[in-house]
């Protein structure tokens, strides 16, 4: 399939133009690191942001960084840096996961997914740190949403409501981010062996403290193994850890109540700056699903119902391996190799007790086959396609990509 | 606003007037409607005071299917729905038409459910702000968007307009709380959005709904994230000698590491006018003498974090030629200091009528626009306070004006737009935290082209095809 690298926001309107004239479809793409998630588009063209992209803007003291949908993550993070800055995010890196390394990923398709990180459960997802955005609708309008502040009320608010939208409602070209400072120091307190039950109930008692948690997770222990440093793999147990992120006055005092609160839990170690780095970029990368190849699931949930959720799905697949970030808020799960995925029992826990599943990593198959979003009931789905139509009316943009017919 | 061009009501609602009002008061319960003119007077507009229009009749629903049985007669009888919380909004979002029902969620009241184990809580949208972070106080908790109005205005109003406030600095709006929403689309349908877990799949509809001022559907009811309460929180009140130097103080603390959890900035004629009302202290009348500007900062932490981080603030006001700073030590010294930012508006209050306006700009035009504001309303004999939330973007120019005035009130008018469009000139936007509305629903051409004003439109038509939900707002007639 040709792939089409307009060079502006213009260019790529007036393809946009003409594939309503001649009734092509579009597939949207940035590196194409997450092309294989989601379901597999069916277009006559592949469309790509690699040639929009480099920094526009970066205003450190305004804490805001204007950038083009297609600049890789590194080369921003890199700017960021230099000021002593970072993402508040913390966006996933899936190139392990779904064997795309060489893919760098682009600002735009982490938006387009909203897929964040450990951080999230303190800072919020993507979606509250995008500023603005400019993107070319099905229409092949330019549309400009939000501003350069943080609180904005003009009009709906499109910034919003466009992240995570997968590329089906409009192209992104142009993004402006919230940036927040890099903590000053981090420690990470590390349990072993605790089951998931108490492990949930260990993390949500950190996250009702006033101590600023900024990253909550638990690994099963057949995870642990595959962890960068030795000290976190010696124990062959489960894991869990609570990280602090703050100045130097402050983040060793926390340290102090939060293991005089959680003490009662067991053993735990206390990991410094560098060692936390370390374990907060294996979370990041999700190290620990890198050496295998089952299907992957990332299941949003209320936290108090996640261990009942996994083990509903163990039940039919014992086999099932998870983690859980965000306190349990966020799992990721990986499933035994089989033809649906086990997407029957996955869908049925989750809607049984309140969440939504996405099938991260499978074969196109069976991404072709199942649903890799959380189906969605009647009344929801036809207003999905009501606002489908609103921006995408020819059906130009990512077709088939969140569901069948959007 | 006199000048504003309204939506044509329907000659065929009104003609029916006695027989529709008789008719809804039958279909939804005489207990839950008002029809008499001295009660729809009531909810004839809300904070926003140069509009106003006794409607059709205002129900006051109870339960979801009380709100489902007004949005089918509404649909029956093709009538304009106004969806209203408190009446609290500064742009008219719930000012009324003589063809419409007010549909007041005030009754709607109850929380749903307390859950503490995954830190949310689930009420009606009826609910109050304030009485969301009141409930669960003692337990350590809190619900952060606290706008102003915070005691009176309800949390379908806060949806309505993303609504903010002091806090928004660390803590974001009400869109990063918002974690699941019930709401009725205008064919009656029951949506569930979400719930206590934060994520959505597929097209996040929350997130067309919050800020979309009650165009999109009936919310009543959601669930909010609440945070636990920070160990303490201390102010430290800065004086400038210059409003240039408190702008660059306010981008020198942004980029510092601290993120205050408030930070309030109040100009030259703040304080001259709060003088008489408010208690600066003996110590600082000489100090104030030299202050043109005052920057109020608060931090949150453990003792020991808050007197470390205060330490930071206090090195980088020293080194933007503060004229004074005044830390509180304990509890009642914080009281004290917002106390002079609370007593601000009341003290603005006695003085004249007031016009708050509210954009955003881009936070390094801060010092230009400030000098410019006060020019505009110079040219029109206003005088103008600038008192905002800084570090957000948020500019709120407060005009002083004589409302029993014509011509005072024609300048006021003048003076906003004039305002507005310079915010939209140096990058801006027309609202950080009150909405459109009415009140600014015609520069709404000026913020945006019309590629971007068929979009939002289309949205609109997506949710409510019938254009039955708070029409004739947020966007130009003539654009609709």
């Amino acid at each position: 399939m040709q792939t089409l690298q307009p060079n502006d926001k213009n260019e790529l309107a007036s393809i946009i133009r003409d594939a309503k004239g001649e009734n092509v479809r579009l597939e949207i793409i940035g590196s194409g690191s997450k092309r294989a998630i989601g379901r597999p588009v069916e277009a006559n063209y592949r469309v790509s942001s690699a040639q929009m992209s480099g920094i526009t803007l970066y205003q450190p003291k305004q804490r805001m960084l204007s950038v083009k949908a297609g600049t890789h993550l590194d080369v921003i993070e890199d700017a960021l840096e230099k000021y002593q800055q970072i993402l508040g995010f913390e966006p996933v890196n899936l190139g392990g996961i779904l064997n795309t390394r060489e893919k760098p990923e682009t600002i735009g398709g982490i938006l387009a997914t909203n897929i964040s990180g450990s951080r999230q459960i303190h800072t919020g997802s993507a979606k509250n740190h995008l500023l603005s955005l400019r993107g070319v609708n099905g229409f092949g309008q330019i549309i400009n949403a939000g501003g350069d502040t943080i609180k904005h009320v003009t009009g709906y608010d499109l910034r919003r409501a466009l992240t995570g939208t997968w590329g089906t409602l409009v192209f992104m070209t142009d993004i402006t981010l919230r940036t927040l400072p890099k903590p000053e120091q981090t420690q990470t307190l590390i349990f072993s062996g605790l089951l998931d039950v108490l492990a949930i109930e260990l993390m949500n008692k950190a996250m009702a403290t006033p101590y600023e948690i900024s990253g909550a997770m638990h690994l099963q222990a057949p995870l642990v193994k595959n962890l960068t440093t030795e000290q976190n793999r010696a124990t062959g147990q489960s894991l869990t850890a609570l990280r602090l992120e703050n100045f130097s006055f402050s983040t060793p005092c926390r340290m102090q109540k939060l293991q005089d609160l959680l003490g009662p839990f067991g053993d735990h170690i206390i990991l410094d700056d560098d060692e936390s780095h370390d374990f907060w970029s294996d979370m990041r990368t999700l190290k620990f699903f890198h050496n295998s190849k089952g299907p992957l699931w990332r299941i949003a949930a209320a936290p108090n119902m996640a261990s009942e959720i996994v083990s509903a799905i163990k039940s039919h697949h014992p086999e099932s391996i998870a983690a859980y970030d965000c306190a349990g808020g966020i799992i990721w799960l990986q499933t035994p190799l089989r033809s649906d995925a086990g997407a029957s029992e996955v869908h049925r826990a989750v809607l049984n007790r309140g969440g939504n599943a996405t099938l991260i990593r499978a074969d196109k198959e069976l991404r072709s086959n199942t649903y890799v979003f959380q189906p969605v009931d009647t009344q929801i789905k036809s207003l999905m396609k009501r606002i489908k139509m609103a921006f995408d009316p020819f059906g130009i943009l990512n077709p088939g990509r969140i569901y069948e017919d959007i | 606003m006199s000048s504003l061009n309204i939506r044509k009501p329907s000659e065929k609602v009104l003609w029916n007037k006695v027989k529709l009002q008789l008719e809804l008061k039958k279909h939804i319960g005489s207990d839950h409607v008002i029809i008499d003119t001295e009660g729809c007077n009531i909810y004839s507009r809300d904070a926003y005071t140069s509009y106003r229009q006794t409607p059709l009749a205002v129900v006051l629903p109870e339960n979801d299917p009380q709100v489902i049985d007004t949005l089918q007669f509404c649909r029956t009888y093709e009538i304009p729905i106004i969806p209203r919380g408190a009446g609290t909004s500064l742009s008219g979002c719930a000012s009324a038409y003589e063809d419409a029902v007010v549909l007041c969620l005030s009754r709607m009241n109850k929380i749903v459910e307390i859950d503490y184990e995954n830190r949310t809580v689930t009420a009606q949208t009826g609910i109050t702000n304030f009485a969301i972070s009141e409930t669960i106080a003692e337990q350590g908790f809190f619900y952060a968007p606290n706008p102003a109005s915070q005691m009176s205005c309800t949390l379908g109003g806060n949806i309505g307009t993303n609504a903010g406030g002091i806090n928004a600095l660390k803590y974001g709006t009400t869109s990063a709380h918002i974690l699941g929403m019930k709401f009725i689309t205008i064919e009656g349908d029951v949506i569930q959005l979400g719930g206590n877990f934060g994520d959505s799949i597929g097209y996040d509809l929350g997130a067309f709904l919050i800020g979309s001022e009650g165009q999109l559907g009936i919310v009543t009811e959601a669930t909010v994230r609440i945070i636990p309460k920070a160990e303490n929180a201390r102010p430290m009140l800065i004086g400038f000698e210059t409003e240039k130097d408190a702008s660059k103080c306010i981008a020198a603390i942004m980029r510092s590491r601290i993120t205050p959890s408030a930070m309030e900035f109040m100009d030259k004629t703040a304080i001259q006018i709060s003088r008489p009302t408010v208690d600066y202290g003996p110590s600082d009348k000489e100090q104030l003498k030299n202050t043109d500007a005052l920057l109020l900062v608060e931090v949150e932490g453990s003792e020991t974090e808050i007197t470390a981080q205060l330490n930071v603030l206090e090195g980088i006001a020293f080194e933007h030629f503060h004229t004074f700073t005044k830390i509180s030590n304990t509890d009642e010294d914080a009281k004290d200091l917002w106390q002079i930012r609370r007593n601000l508006y009341p003290a603005l209050c006695k003085q004249a009528q007031t016009y708050i306006i509210d954009g955003t700009i881009p936070a390094n035009t801060l010092p230009d626009v400030l000098p410019k504001v006060r020019h505009i309303c110079a040219n029109y004999n206003l005088q103008v306070i600038h008192i905002f939330h800084a570090g957000d973007g948020t500019l709120k120019p407060i005009i002083l004006y004589n409302s029993h005035d014509a011509e005072d009130s024609a300048n006021v008018t003048k003076a906003v737009s004039e305002i507005l469009r310079l915010c939209l000139r140096v990058g801006g936007y027309l609202s950080g935290e009150h909405g459109i509305g009415l009140e600014k629903r015609d520069l709404m051409q000026d913020q945006f082209g019309p590629h971007e004003i068929g979009q939002q439109t289309r949205i609109k038509h997506a949710f409510d095809s019938r254009e039955l939900l708070n029409p004739g707002k947020v966007f130009p007639v003539n654009m609709v």
